[in-house]
């Protein structure tokens, strides 16, 4: 198990290694130039050289990505970032837990909403009841987010104000107690974490339904039932357990996607986060940031991979030898 | 496009491409006022502004972070210049109320200026803003570790002196019509709070000036919570009377139009600075009042003047008299634009009156480029010449909805004329990048700019291979003219230069002039005194005020 896990991290650090070598010059080829943002166009010569050298980009391109490449991997220094002019690291931290916590309640969406509706349909496979959920898990998964993001908000926020319309805070926020707080972030996170999670919830409730209709007319489900069991005992515990496989990996890759996903969601929802952040720094050629939230995504599609093998390893020994 | 890199400083606004712009003249914003003044019960002192805001502020170090309209915008509530910009240029030259200054005397040859400051002015800490602010401020501008972005402003500045603990001298190098307007560029800064830190470090370390953080202006910052919310509390110790009147100004980050809107008309917001002309008829009707202003920009075609399709001044002539610039006005902004003359705005005092824009005509058109040669030989409803059809790329930055749909608009104008516009939509980077390469045969962009009307940015010959003369327009006789207007103090004298030049690039054309466009700002019922101005839109935030409590 061990073994698996170095071999796996390894070649993943190789991975994203490769995919950052590729990003950084990549960004620093393409035109445009970080201080063509950050000045006045009537500065002269000398004045727009002394910007550049002040952010280090004088220098030839593979002496910038050699001294990127040592502040990165020796000193573990992902650099300053030109637009907030703070250490990068400190510009990330602020924005990743309003995007995990938003990817986790969208998770939990995804998965409680889509097993939920996926065993049903499979129980009542071919009743109205499946032809419903299949239809409705249809119309959720191929709504494009953004759409059905403004809708939530005109529905629950402008026409009748159940939810707030979008943010990670009331105005107050920061003179309430703690647990208030804690409410009203729960209260700003329902909506963009429905309207997140259902978009993939149809596409999990659908892959549910298949693996578990296939699991359910075998053998040993029979057996379970002819041993008398109950009926939700049988599809819940026997079945779902076997049928968990792929949902698992499903899972794993879902994870990268959620951060993508939640990229529209925050722009929609007004919610702070790390797809507005790497967005932002894109179209404003802040190298540092691009290259740091490249780094996390690449580890997180990683990450979400080795967990997905990891989980698979645990259900299924078989994986483990 | 939204990373506009355009700052709307209050002292000045810059020349650059913009994305769209929304927003009103100085006329018509006195009949909104007169207006508001009839229902006007005596100003209220209290209540939470909530203003939503498109983009977050990149940092509180106004030499390191006002990069962007909207950080500038905030910083200028946080922290005082020496002058107060005002927006009173229709009719001549801006003017300059003194803020942080008490007075000031010219010397007789006016290259010193003697600077007495206020007083009563104190950081937020007690300690009194002081010349040695002044001086160090003008240190850290010009600082070439610190490398300002706007460091230009201060060419002309050759010391500034501290005279004792209230008076500085600037020496200028020469006298120039924008010596003030140079001066006032940037706020001044807190010396005895930020000066610990070496200037060669200030751009790496912007949560030390948060640490740091003393204002001097109405507001000051109580927290800031990433891409989510700006609060400025009053700074108790302001020093104008009774001001701010608003206890405290939240801005909300949402960078939805639409949920800015739905926002405001949900009462959660009061401030929009910004809404989309096609909404203005549905927030009026709901109550929200609409605050317009002309915007300091215009929209253009810029031609490739040595792309040899576009060396002639008499065809581009042609093609902006086949470009029906009214039908995009009326379809795009519905009204709330109105056609460019030249790059000297008909908003400021120093455009010809005169002056017509260059009419729709497409026979006229149609006349010039036949006498130069261009006919439809070949039937096939292009025009051509030597076996080449009239045909170009006409490229835009994507971002900007109403430039994309100008374009396909002004590509179906020219059609119409048998030219044919081949559109091309890149990322704002990269047409930035090709237009400084000169590497493009067409450009549909626009520039926001400043009441320097110092025009060697795009038009001196110098600019175009450091500057911004994209089309590499060359003429000499404009050249001289933009030295000459740049160096005259006498109004009267500069007016006729200024004008000169106007009426050149009014008939070579090196640009098409599309439009000017209002700003539209818009306001909750409970706002008052709400002032939005092309010199920021926050103007007087100091004495806005909210009608009830909440």
């Amino acid at each position: 198990m061990l073994g698996f896990l170095i071999r796996r991290s390894a070649a993943a650090a190789l991975l994203i290694f490769i995919v950052l070598s590729f990003t950084f010059f990549f960004i620093h080829l393409a035109p445009g130039d970080p201080t063509l943002m950050l000045q006045d166009p009537r500065l002269s010569s000398e004045q727009r050289e002394a910007m550049r050298s002040a952010y280090g980009l004088d220098r030839p391109l593979a002496t910038q990505y050699l001294s990127w490449l040592h502040a990165v991997v020796i000193d573990r220094d992902w650099g300053i970032s030109f637009v907030h002019s703070r250490p990068v690291t400190a510009v990330i931290a602020e924005h990743v837990s309003p995007t995990l916590l938003l990817a986790a309640a969208g998770l939990l969406v995804q998965f409680g909403v889509g097993l939920l509706a996926g065993v049903t349909a499979a129980r009542h496979a071919g009743t109205s009841r499946d032809h419903a959920i299949r239809f409705t898990a249809m119309v959720f998964y191929s709504l494009p987010v953004f759409w059905t993001g403004l809708m939530a908000l005109l529905l629950f926020s402008y026409t009748w104000p159940l939810f707030p319309a979008g943010h990670l805070h009331s105005v107050d926020a920061a003179s309430l107690p703690a647990f208030d707080r804690a409410l009203d972030i729960l209260h700003h996170l329902i909506l963009p974490a429905l309207v997140l999670g259902l978009a993939t919830a149809g596409g999990t409730a659908r892959f549910t339904r298949n693996s578990l209709l296939e699991e359910l007319g075998e053998d040993y489900i029979r057996t379970a039932r002819a041993k008398g069991l109950g009926e939700a005992r049988v599809v819940w515990i026997h079945a779902l357990r076997n049928a968990a496989t792929p949902l698992l990996q499903l899972f794993g890759l879902t994870l990268p996607l959620l951060l993508s996903g939640a990229l529209v969601v925050e722009v929609v929802f007004s919610w702070p986060g790390l797809g507005r952040l790497a967005f932002d720094s894109i179209l404003s050629r802040d190298y540092p940031v691009i290259l740091a939230t490249t780094a996390l995504t690449g580890a997180l599609v990683v990450i979400g991979n080795l967990v997905a093998d990891l989980l698979h390893g645990v259900i299924d020994p078989r994986v483990r030898q | 496009m939204s990373p506009e890199p355009n700052r709307s400083a209050t002292s000045r606004l810059r020349p650059i491409l913009v994305a769209l712009a929304l927003v009103l003249s100085a006329c018509q914003r006195q009949e909104t006022r007169e207006e508001i003044s009839t229902d006007l019960a005596t100003p209220r002192r209290g209540g939470t502004l909530v203003v939503a805001i498109s983009n977050d502020i990149h940092g509180i170090n106004p030499l390191v972070s006002a990069i962007d309209t909207q950080t500038t915008a905030v910083l200028d509530r946080m922290f005082l210049h020496l002058f107060e910009e005002q927006s009173d240029y229709t009719q001549h030259p801006p003017t300059f109320e003194p803020q942080l200054v008490e007075s000031f005397e010219w010397s007789p040859d006016r290259t010193r200026l003697e600077l007495m400051l206020r007083p009563d002015v104190s950081w937020s800490d007690g300690v009194p803003v002081t010349a040695e602010d002044v001086r160090w401020t003008w240190l850290a501008q010009t600082d070439p570790d610190l490398a300002w972005g706007y460091a230009q402003s201060k060419e002309n500045i050759r010391d500034i002196e501290v005279i004792d603990r209230l008076t500085v001298r600037v020496h200028f190098r020469q006298q120039s019509p924008s010596q003030l307007a140079e001066l006032n560029e940037g706020v001044i800064l807190p010396k005895h709070a930020w000066s610990e830190l070496p200037f060669s470090q200030w751009r790496s370390n912007g949560s030390w000036f948060e640490d740091h953080l003393v204002v001097n202006g109405p507001f000051d910052l109580q927290s800031w919570t990433r891409q989510q919310q700006i609060d400025l509390r009053r700074n108790e110790s302001y020093h104008e009377p009774d001001l701010p009147r608003l206890d405290r100004v939240v801005l909300r980050v949402v960078p939805q139009k639409q949920n800015q809107l739905g926002e405001l008309l949900a009462g959660e917001v009061d401030f929009i600075e910004q809404v989309p002309p096609s909404e203005v008829s549905r927030l009026e009707q709901q109550g929200i009042e609409i605050l317009r202003f002309w915007a300091r920009q215009f929209n253009y075609i810029c031609w490739n003047t040595r792309r040899p399709l576009f060396t002639d001044p008499e065809v581009r002539r042609a093609l902006t008299l086949a470009i029906d610039r009214q039908e995009i006005i009326d379809t795009l902004w519905y009204g709330f634009a109105r056609i460019a003359v030249s790059p000297i705005l008909t908003s400021i005092w120093a455009h010809d009156p005169d002056l017509q824009p260059v009419p729709f005509d497409l026979e006229a058109s149609r006349r010039i480029l036949e006498s130069r040669g261009w006919k439809d030989r070949d039937g096939d409803g292009l025009l051509d010449k030597g076996g080449e059809p009239f045909s170009f790329e006409l490229i835009t930055n994507t971002g900007s909805q109403v430039r994309i749909d100008a374009a396909v608009m002004v590509q179906e104008h020219l059609r119409r004329a048998g030219i044919e516009a081949r559109l091309r939509q890149l990322e704002f980077n990269t047409v930035i990048s090709r237009a400084l390469e000169h590497d493009f045969d067409a450009l549909l962009g626009g520039w926001d700019i400043d009441t320097s009307l110092d025009l060697t940015y795009a038009f001196h010959s110098q600019s175009i291979d450091e500057g911004y003369n994209f089309g590499q327009y060359s003429n000499p006789e404009v050249d001289r003219l933009i030295e000459a207007a740049n160096l005259e103090t006498d109004p009267t004298e500069r007016v006729l230069q200024l004008r000169e030049i106007e009426s050149i690039l009014h008939r070579t054309q090196p640009y098409t002039y599309l439009w000017e466009p209002q700003r539209l700002a818009a306001a909750s019922p409970r706002l008052r005194n709400a002032t939005p101005s092309p010199v920021s839109p926050y103007f007087r935030l100091r004495e806005w005020w909210l009608t009830e409590a909440d």
